[in-house]
């Protein structure tokens, strides 16, 4: 076909088991009694908390900054009364300091509240777009980042760096974890309010283009984005073929531009900004109705989940009302991931809240699960083969479990993104991913404790 | 509650598997088995079959985890080895073959590296390898197909055409004849993703390369042998080949260029073996060196190609400049050889101009190529004969068979009488026609001048030994019959040598200027080998009537201490007069 664009090495073809929720609408999901809303969904130091125990709480109510350092603004969700302010330990296993608000039974308005993220309104698109400093106030006044899941904080990424100036923007709609089809469902509801965030986004960076990419196994949604470039001067929807990791910014950027951006260098180095499909559509909000972002959407899907489906739901909302949401699990033993399948973690946990960059919850059933019998390497090269990064994970993977960090590091350790591709295919089955994150981790503390 | 965190991803997995793997080569491997079946007749299957089996054996043997009711072949790792070892085996291989190579195969060939992904070397090959040096007779029983007779292999100079190289009606190893089912195998594992392409394509751009510079036909030379069986299933063997992408080419057409250097540069007349074994060696150090650059290093890659063309540009430029000092140290021999030898080689062909020196086995004779322009007009030899007044130069034209088509005699000492003798134009016309096959008879057809015998005999045995140049055997026997006896006069001269343990003296007797009888009149060498020796050589010199003959194995010293008496004592005889 043409004009299909793709990264030229590396990646694998998944199965994708979007057909389970790529023609669910998405739909309100609330949280039963209460939410529990951490003080740090974005990459840099956590907010500290501007409400105390007992207070009353509004949908949007800023109840968490901080001026100093790296960091989003934090809103509240619901209306409430705050019940305690305490660590609760979190996905990655570390303790975060988290606002827990219980519902008010009157529960007026949380509807329009939580909706108000996809209320986009057909003549918005003719509003004038304001200067780039009052649009990034707004971003940063309601506390929007990266809902891919890299978190970062989008006004960072707005401001950019006078040196590096951005000639396109492109807006991430690759989506290629399976399961997932949050961004799918956007694009397929919301095309214009995505492509009045790009437009708002492009005129701020002072971009010439602008590119909305989604990967072909999403028909209807590609249909929508054509329809809707139709009406936008310089802006464009492009295809990608589908291929494991797409949605990884450097090679979005590479198979959109044919741009590589240098090793450990940031997109603008290239003159390229990415962003996510849903932090796109609340930056419009943010922008034309100055809504905080306080709601997302996100899929619960997985073969032990009764009905599956897109949910747009406030942030903090326990996994577990979503999950029943969704109709609960068919399978008591079924294992829990928090974001998809190659990239998400497993949890017992299902008091976890969804955050800001939750894309979904994926129930599996034990017989589906990875298994991880961690035979010995054979040498195949299959990692290497499927490494988007041009990495050999066999070795680096072997200097790691060998404690021969520096040889790791020579390899290319801290190159890795993470993608998972490479534990995906291994005939062994071994744990390549987790070690990867180890020696990641452990390079990371090497830095820091020379 | 415990921790939430469980673990990270992926949690979903592809469900290859090892097992998965080994079979699915199996799959690729049937179409060449079968080939080997319809070519070789249904004893193949015991050879293929046969020693995967005994490898199976022997690997559950070694370790028995792995092996389970679900999995009855272990993890198929050794099925396949053993099934390549089967593969590489000539048709007419020994019934313990099979069961001994798989012993070696899993034995030494993987498990003493501790198992499956640990070896550095194809276990298979390995296995080949023992196998050729210790039973060569039993691995290579070479048949034609359908009919089992025995017979060469196309390698080892068996005409064949290219479809029948292709096919692989042609006597060879069981799975390396047919190249039709070999790709058949190639293109399932390229379809199911488990070898790259590029890993094969890269032997056989290897082989073409080393081929076109060695001179070999370039076709027979990857149709022939094992080259394309090596390239698809065992230059893309998982564990003995490198990881990176690169790195793997690399090594793709190092095997391929190897394995040509070692059929065209050795006596052996297959070098998959050894070739690819030497490559396992490497693959480590190619994916070190050759390690690809990473997503992001975009100088790094730009750097790369200006290495690899310098590299390459640097290649170019010194075989150009071995090139031109090939080309001009053959212009300056001949220029040279030209000045020295031109009035010598006019003498015989007086419109040459140009002279190109040859091989010859003897270093006392030159030989050379003599050419008008381009135009080949014969040979000529020259060697200087031991005259009566010292050295004579003989110089002898040949046709290009070799037959003598002149004789000339240079600027000599002799006296005028003996040079104008052996200068006459029917003695030198005698030797015409001469071909190096007369040269034992050339003394009875060119008969000795009487009144000149000894420069004429002279001239006889330097022609002899110009015949005798051509051919390394014949060139020995010559140098050694031509190292003449001094011409003395007859009569009994005495003289000593030293020989192993001390003095040895002799009394030789010269009849009609041949040395007649040799004796030794004392020594204190060992009786027994140095006596045996002693007696040996004596005979020799007299035999011979020459002193350069071999000494005896084993008593060098008493073979040396009897030639320098006899020299000695000839040496103190007065000069023979010419009648």
């Amino acid at each position: 076909m043409r004009n299909i664009k793709k990264f030229p090495i590396g990646g694998t073809h998944l199965p994708e088991n979007k057909d389970l929720t790529t023609d669910r609408a998405i739909q309100i999901a609330l949280p039963v009694n209460h939410v529990i809303i951490p003080l740090r969904q974005h990459l840099g130091v956590p907010c500290k908390p501007h409400v105390a125990v007992g207070d009353k709480v509004e949908p949007g109510q800023l109840i968490g900054s901080n001026t100093e350092g790296l960091s989003a603004r934090i809103h509240a969700s619901v209306k409430g009364t705050v019940t305690a302010i305490e660590d609760r330990t979190m996905i990655d296993g570390a303790p975060l300091v988290c606002i827990c608000i219980k519902l008010d039974p009157d529960r007026d308005g949380l509807d329009q509240a939580t909706q108000a993220l996809l209320a986009h309104e057909e003549g918005a698109a003719s509003k004038e777009i304001p200067d780039a400093a009052i649009v990034i106030e707004r971003v940063e006044a309601a506390g929007i980042v990266g809902m891919g899941g890299a978190a970062f904080p989008t006004h960072i990424k707005l401001k950019g760096r006078s040196d590096m100036p951005i000639d396109t923007v492109i807006i991430n709609g690759a989506e290629c974890e399976p399961y997932i089809t949050t961004d799918d469902r956007l694009m397929q509801e919301q095309a214009a309010a995505i492509f009045r965030g790009l437009e708002i986004i492009r005129q701020t960076v002072g971009a010439q283009k602008g590119y909305v990419a989604s990967e072909i196994n999403k028909p209807v949604a590609i249909e929508q984005l054509q329809q809707e470039a139709k009406n936008w001067e310089y802006l464009e929807a492009v295809r990608l073929d589908t291929r494991y990791p797409h949605g990884a910014e450097k090679h979005l950027i590479k198979a959109v531009l044919n741009r590589e951006v240098p090793m450990r260098q940031l997109p603008m180095a290239v003159g390229a900004l990415v962003n996510n499909v849903q932090t796109t559509v609340a930056i419009a909000a943010a922008v034309d109705r100055e809504r905080p972002l306080i709601a997302r959407v996100l899929t619960v899907s997985g073969s032990a989940i009764r009905n599956p489906g897109n949910f747009l739901t406030p942030i903090g909302t326990p996994i577990r009302d979503l999950i029943e949401a969704a109709g609960g699990l068919t399978d008591p033993e079924a294992i829990i991931v928090i974001g998809g399948p190659m990239t998400g973690t497993a949890t017992t946990d299902l008091d976890l809240p969804v955050t800001k960059s939750t894309s979904g919850i994926v129930a599996l059933q034990p017989g589906e699960y990875a298994d991880r019998s961690n035979e010995v390497c054979i040498r195949c090269a299959r990692c290497v083969s499927v490494c988007p990064m041009y990495l050999q994970p066999n070795r680096i993977t072997a200097f790691v479990n060998n404690h021969m960090l520096p040889e790791a590091m020579e390899f290319g350790l801290q190159d890795c993104i993470l993608c998972g591709a490479c534990a995906y295919v291994c005939p062994s089955h071994r744990p390549l991913l987790q070690w990867l994150r180890q020696g990641k981790a452990q390079a990371a503390q090497q830095g820091r404790n020379p | 509650m415990s921790t939430p965190f469980q673990s990270t991803g992926p949690h979903i997995h592809s469900q290859s598997s090892i097992a998965r793997t080994m079979w699915t080569i199996v799959l690729a491997m049937l179409p060449v088995t079968g080939a080997a079946v319809i070519f070789f007749g249904p004893k193949a299957l015991y050879s293929i079959f046969g020693s995967a089996l005994f490898s199976v054996v022997f690997e559950y043997l070694f370790k028995r985890d792995g092996f389970s009711a679900k999995l009855p072949f272990g993890d198929g790792s050794a099925f396949v080895a053993g099934m390549i070892l089967g593969l590489s085996l000539a048709p007419g291989a020994a019934w313990w073959i099979p069961p001994l190579g798989a012993f070696i195969l899993i034995a030494i060939g993987k498990q003493v590296f501790g198992g499956i992904g640990n070896n550095i070397f194809n276990p298979a090959l390995v296995s080949r390898a023992v196998l050729l040096l210790g039973w060569p007779r039993y691995i290579t029983g070479w048949v034609a197909p359908f009919d089992s007779t025995t017979t060469a292999t196309p390698l080892e100079g068996l005409e064949a055409s290219y479809t029948q190289l292709f096919l692989g009606n042609i006597p060879g190893s069981l799975g390396e004849t047919s190249a039709l089912a070999i790709l058949l195998g190639a293109a399932y594992l390229t379809y199911k993703g488990l070898i790259n392409w590029k890993v094969p394509v890269a032997v056989v751009a290897g082989a073409v390369v080393a081929a076109l510079l060695f001179g070999l036909d370039p076709i027979h030379t990857v149709l022939a042998g094992s080259l394309l069986f090596g390239a698809v299933f065992m230059a893309t063997d998982m564990v003995t080949s490198p990881t990176g992408k690169t790195a793997h080419i690399v090594f793709g057409c190092g095997c391929g260029f190897l394995t040509v250097f070692i059929r065209r540069f050795t006596h052996l007349p297959e070098g998959v073996t050894y070739a690819f074994l030497l490559m396992n060696g490497s693959a480590y150090l190619i994916d070190r060196i050759g390690a690809d650059p990473i997503f992001g290093q975009v100088q790094e890659r730009v750097r790369r190609v200006w290495n690899t063309a310098e590299v390459l540009g640097a290649a170019i430029l010194i075989a150009l400049v071995v090139a031109i000092v090939y080309r001009a140290s053959d212009w300056i021999d001949a220029r040279f050889s030209d000045g020295h030898m031109t009035a010598a080689v006019r003498t015989i062909y007086p419109q040459a101009n140009r002279i190109i020196a040859m091989q010859s086995y003897d270093a006392a004779v030159a030989r050379y190529r003599v050419y008008e322009d381009r135009n080949l007009l014969g040979l000529f030899a020259t060697v200087d004969a031991n005259g009566y007044g010292g050295a004579i130069p003989v110089w002898v034209g040949l046709d290009p068979d070799e037959t003598i088509t002149a004789v000339r005699i240079g600027p000599h000492q002799e006296s005028p009488t003996l040079g104008s003798a052996i200068r006459r134009t029917d003695f030198l016309a005698r030797f015409v026609g001469t071909q190096p096959a007369d040269r034992e008879n050339l003394p009875d057809a060119v008969a000795a001048i009487t009144g000149a015998t000894i420069s004429s005999r002279a001239v006889i045995r330097a022609v002899e030994r110009i015949l005798a140049a051509g051919d390394p055997e014949t060139a020995k026997q010559a140098a050694a019959a031509s190292a003449p006896l001094p011409a003395v006069a007859d009569g009994t001269y005495s003289g000593s040598g030293r020989g192993y343990q001390g003095p040895i003296a002799v009394s030789v007797q010269v009849v009609g200027g041949r040395v007649d009888t040799i004796e030794i009149t004392n020594h204190s060498d060992t009786v027994g080998i140095g006596t045996r020796a002693m007696d040996a050589v004596k005979a020799s010199i007299i035999q011979n009537q020459s002193l350069g003959v071999d000494a005896v194995t084993g008593a060098t010293g008493s073979s040396q201490g009897i030639i320098q008496a006899v020299r000695n004592a000839l040496e103190n005889a007065p000069a023979q007069e010419e009648p």
